[in-house]
């Protein structure tokens, strides 16, 4: 019962995904038949059009790597030590971080397009890497400190001191105890600021432009005014997947490694 | 217009193509009414059209010598081709110009917002007509009239403005005043499976009345064959494109002076004719669907008729994509209750962004000239060399090309004569309701549109509501 | 060689918000010492240790680690290492690299860290243990494991915060013996803070009780058992602590509930006011005795515990059989005069009788 509603549940997830697979394999005039071919010849032209033709991703995933990794990065090596004073620290900002971590989260981000618009304008600084970037971190960041204070709060404050007592600095106590110790939340957090950066769209439209164009944006070439062209479309919608797939999977083993570590008995307690 | 310029024109129409077929024989005869995206790869500069036809326009081209412009422009065929040939443009004037793709659902945003806040990103772009009202009463873009009886910025004898399709010329006008160069335009007719009409022993729909009997005789479900479908999705450019026709033809009117009037008995009959046509012989969903999804049921053999854009005969005789090529038939917009046809006027146009400086106004109108001047328009069109051949062009002229009309008569039956009547008779410029206020109205009446066609609200309530609303957007 | 590891806290005063934890306290540690801090939770005992660590600063005082001001020193600079109640070991490595981790800060050379954890394991027994995880080790283990972490820089003062209050009854006992045995091994000052006297009793060369922020008494186990030097410690040490009575003394009589009882000299003191106190074994029951009501009667095994109404007052009394009597009944008691101790009942201070 609770198998059939399960694999139910697994078809209904995996069945975009399986067709999109499906239609990038095909030609575009098989993808529209009816009824659908099952079985046919899988072609990779599709691959090879989004990949070498005239609307090639290439650029664009170029552009969507730069921005979402340096978004990320910069995230955690900010987010990371930010969220260690958060949780250690009497900071009297520290109730305020969750309300506005929310409120960033609550306003709808087209309410914010035409500030950033204006602001990135003054700066001279649309429609390039480091202002699209930004403006992402203006997102991440209280997100993620917010995200990490949780799992630094979980840490007993004396494992911290036995380190400081051990000789350790600050530095080296949260390089040594405290990040290996929230690896689980430095994963998700991974996840989600790459994942956000990666899949952004209405920023990328409105703040980029020819310089920074990622791969949401450069993807509606294949929806043109005059026709969609499905299996193009597809097969570009999958190779962009691809890199979020590889973070998910590297992500994942720190994420059970993490479980793992937090599951320490003894060790957990205040 | 005098012999003395058609000669020229020829004589320079005939440069191009016998460059251009040479390198089209290259690509394959097969290809050629096939459009795609597989176009050519960039050239090196002024080898896509004799730079000397330019030349015959008295004014000087390096004018604007190492100024850069930007243009937004939507991801489309047309424009792939023109940006294609843009290096020629540098080569002319030496002014950088970058054509920039944005998704059709963004450019108007982006445009607004860059001409709102004055950042003159965005030289020109390729704008919505109905946009215009709005950039004028703002004062976004600058007025053309200036540029164009300016003998130092334009030789019109070389331009010939006037040759651009009046309709496209007008929807871009304000209070008879241009702002718009129209680059790419189109005009809505009947698109119909000729082989079932024969089979069934009718022909296209001279009114709208025969134009639902027709979808009635050919209807047959069982067999996956649905007798018409018109555009149902919601949306500004999606059900209020279609609606608007059926609308003037029903001899609407959208102004009662200053008011906007949405609810008279034209609008209901209209309203209920297109809610009836699409809930008896559409297939099921088509409040969902957009041009495209249209087209690929029709390329399906699925659909046996459809009202829309000329160009999107491309798409359904395009044998990569449709299995119906050599069986399509075309004919005008049928006649409405009040005896008009009422076509699109929609085009793609490149207005001047007034926040620019004089040197990038002045590389700017080059570049709107440049992309709407006959050569170009040839260039991009039957005489550029990848696959896909534009359809729009913007000239008259050129619906006298026999190049141009070769080329559309592989689309097939009577599709040339179709579409060029269109264009002569039946454009509209109150199509829809010209107003700044434009993109709320219209997204208030394709709201109501969609909820009468999927049976939320009768015609004449949803048409009640879209008023009143209305008149609280005219209000504020 | 002049033994390392002497500290000295002079006057030392820590606020939290308006809530005073020490007031002013001075304690003097000697090396190689064995020092326990005792007091019930909240005295100030584990501030004091932080404090001597590092973790925590004092609002006024000093504090001198052989001779040197390490008021405000931090943690790393003081040579100390700690074992937490929690032990704090480090659950995302393995216990090797939990031990060797201070050398590793201390940039001790690898072959030299391989061989000193080694030892460190060895010396607390669980060198057959050190691949594993924190998670994967039972509590003793655990013990253990931090104490290794604690010994293996040799630091001059070695502090244990409760070391003991998490493992079960029966390894306490065991461990207790085995910490003790460790320190003099180690020939280290070992500062240990807990809240059973019992520990504080077997394990420490001297001891300081905390009361409220205030050091009490120092002393050794003896002393503070035998001579508590205020109500507050005598009603605080022993198992259970002793009775304490309202007395009358007039020189050389004490008048308890009515009952004189005559000393053998006169107490140096005027007050006439005193407080009496006896530790249960001291008291008698003796058929010329007070006549008490027994409340309650408690089997401790290797005795019994009486808890008897003297007047209105609470008298325990420890004796190795029932003698037939049972709860309700009227028990006469007595007290050996020369085991009692006198308190003044106003200053609180024990009255020193020669």
């Amino acid at each position: 019962m609770l198998v059939s509603a399960a694999s139910l549940l697994l078809l209904v997830w995996v069945f975009p995904l399986l067709w999109a697979i499906l239609v990038s394999l095909k030609s575009e005039n098989e993808v529209l038949a009816y009824p659908p071919n099952l079985i046919f010849e899988p072609i990779a032209q599709n691959y090879k059009d989004a990949l070498f033709g005239d609307f090639s991703i290439v650029p664009s995933l170029v552009t969507s790597t730069i921005v979402a990794v340096s978004t990320t990065f910069l995230t955690i090596v900010l987010a990371v030590p930010a969220a260690y004073a958060f949780a250690r620290l009497r900071l009297p900002a520290k109730k305020t971080l969750g309300f506005y971590t929310l409120a960033t989260q609550m306003v709808p981000p087209v309410g914010l397009v035409i500030p950033y618009f204006l602001i990135l304008n003054r700066v001279n600084w649309l429609d390039t890497y480091q202002g699209m970037i930004i403006v992402y971190l203006t997102f991440s960041l209280p997100f993620a400190i917010w995200l990490m204070v949780s799992y630094m709060e979980d840490i007993p404050l004396e494992m911290e001191e036995a380190a400081l007592l051990d000789k350790a600095s600050r530095l080296q106590t949260l390089w040594h105890i405290i990040i290996p110790q929230v690896r689980g939340g430095i994963a998700v957090t991974v996840i989600f600021v790459f994942l956000n950066a990666w899949n952004e769209f209405l920023f990328a439209v409105q703040l980029g432009g020819n310089t920074v164009r990622p791969v949401t944006v450069a993807m509606y070439n294949f929806v043109s005014v005059e026709q969609t062209l499905w299996a193009k479309l597809a097969a570009a919608a999958l190779i962009a997947m691809l890199p979020v797939v590889i973070i998910g999977i590297a992500a994942q083993k720190q994420i059970v490694k993490g479980l793992t570590v937090g599951a320490v008995k003894g060790g957990g307690r205040r | 217009m005098s012999n003395e310029r058609e000669k020229q024109r020829h004589i320079h129409g005939s440069n191009v193509s016998r460059r251009s077929v040479l390198k089209a024989g290259v690509a394959g005869a097969a290809t050629l009414a096939a459009p795609g995206l597989l176009i050519g790869r960039a050239h090196a500069a002024g080898e896509h059209m004799d730079l000397d036809s330019f030349m015959g326009a008295g004014i000087d081209w390096h004018m604007a010598d190492g100024a850069q412009i930007n243009i937004g422009v939507i991801p489309a065929g047309y424009f792939k081709n023109l940006e294609a040939v843009l290096p020629d443009f540098k080569t002319l004037t030496g002014v950088d110009a970058r054509l920039e793709m944005i998704p059709p659902g963004q450019i108007r945003q982006k445009a607004v917002l860059d001409l709102s806040s004055k950042t003159g990103t965005y030289a020109s772009h390729s704008a919505d007509p109905m946009y215009y009202q709005l950039y004028v009463t703002n004062g976004w873009i600058d007025p053309l009239d200036d540029y164009l009886g300016n003998g130092k910025l334009t030789d019109n004898k070389w331009f010939d403005f006037e040759d651009i399709q009046p309709g496209h010329r007008g929807a871009t006008s304000v209070d008879g005043r241009p702002y718009g160069i129209p680059f790419d335009g189109e005009a809505t007719i009947q698109i119909y499976r000729k082989d079932v009409y024969d089979a069934a022993g009718i022909g296209p729909a001279e009114t709208l009345e025969e134009y639902e009997s027709n979808a009635a005789k050919i209807h047959d479900p069982d067999n996956r064959l649905w007798g018409c479908a018109l555009r149902g999705f919601r949306g500004a450019g999606q059900n209020m494109y279609i609606y608007p026709s059926i609308f003037r033809s029903y001899g609407g009117e959208w102004f009662d002076g200053d008011r906007i009037t949405v609810d008279t008995p034209e609008a209901l009959g209209a309203l209920e004719y297109y809610v009836k046509l699409l809930n008896n012989y559409a297939p099921k969903g088509v409040e969902n669907w957009n041009w495209p999804d249209i087209a690929d049921a029709f390329g399906q053999g699925t659909v046996g008729s459809y009202i829309d854009a000329h160009g999107s005969a491309a798409v359904v005789a395009n044998p990569e994509k449709s299995k119906v090529v050599g069986k399509i038939g075309f004919a005008r917009w049928p006649k409405g209750p009040s005896g008009k046809r009422v076509t699109s006027i929609w085009n793609w146009s490149f207005p001047i962004n007034g926040a620019l400086t004089d040197k990038q106004k002045q590389a700017t109108w080059l570049f709107n000239q440049w992309a709407g001047s006959r050569e170009v328009q040839v260039a991009t069109s039957y005489a550029f060399p990848g696959a896909y051949k534009r359809t729009g062009a913007n000239r008259a002229s050129l619906w006298e090309d026999p190049k141009f009309l070769d080329l559309m008569g592989k689309f097939g039956h009577n599709y040339v004569q179709a579409a060029t009547e269109s264009f002569a008779n039946d454009t509209d410029p109150d199509w829809r309701p010209r107003l700044p206020q434009w993109p709320a109205v219209g997204d208030t009446m394709a709201t109501a549109i969609q909820s009468a066609l999927v049976g939320q609200a009768t015609p004449a309530d949803a048409l009640k509501d879209a008023q009143k609303k209305i008149d609280k957007i005219l209000k504020t | 060689m002049t033994a390392k590891g002497r500290v000295n806290l002079k006057n030392i005063c820590k606020r939290f918000g308006s809530f005073v934890a020490l007031d002013h306290i001075d304690l003097e540690i000697e090396p190689v010492e064995f020092f326990a801090l005792l007091g019930p939770s909240g005295s100030g005992k584990t501030t004091t240790l932080r404090m001597i660590a590092g973790l925590d600063s004092p609002d006024e005082g000093v504090i001198e680690v052989d001779g040197v001001d390490v008021t405000h020193a931090p943690p790393g600079e003081r040579d100390i290492a700690m074992v937490f109640q929690n032990y704090a070991l480090y659950p995302h490595m393995t216990v090797r690299d939990n031990i060797a981790f201070p050398l590793k800060m201390d940039r001790v050379a690898a072959a030299d860290i391989k061989r000193l954890v080694l030892q460190a394991a060895e010396t607390v027994d669980i060198d057959h243990l050190l691949d594993r995880r924190p998670g994967q080790l039972s509590g003793g283990q655990q013990q253990r494991c931090a104490l290794a972490r604690a010994i293996i820089r040799q630091p001059k003062l070695f502090l244990l915060d409760e070391p003991l209050s998490n493992l079960d009854a029966q390894l306490r006992l065991q461990t207790r013996v085995e910490l003790k045995k460790l320190q003099r091994s180690l020939n280290v000052t070992a500062i240990y803070v807990t809240h059973d006297q019992e520990e504080a009793m077997t394990l420490a060369d001297r001891m300081a009780v905390f009361l409220d922020g205030a050091i009490m008494q120092i002393g050794t186990p003896e002393e503070v058992f035998n001579r508590p030097r205020t109500i507050q410690v005598a009603a605080f040490i022993g198992s259970p602590p002793m009775n304490l009575l309202p007395a009358n003394l007039q020189g050389t009589t004490l008048t308890i509930e009515g009952r004189d009882f005559e000393l053998s000299a006169a107490p140096p003191t005027q007050a006439e006011s005193v407080i009496m106190g006896t530790r249960p074994s001291h008291v008698r029951i003796d058929p010329n005795g007070i006549p008490a009501q027994l409340y309650l009667s408690e089997n401790l095994g290797e005795s019994y515990l009486l808890n008897l109404y003297l007047g209105e007052h609470l008298v325990k009394v420890r004796v190795a059989e029932m003698l037939g009597v049972t709860d309700g009944d009227t028990v006469p008691i007595s007290f050996d005069v020369n085991a009692i101790h006198l308190f003044d009942a106003n200053t609180g201070l024990r009255i020193e009788r020669g």
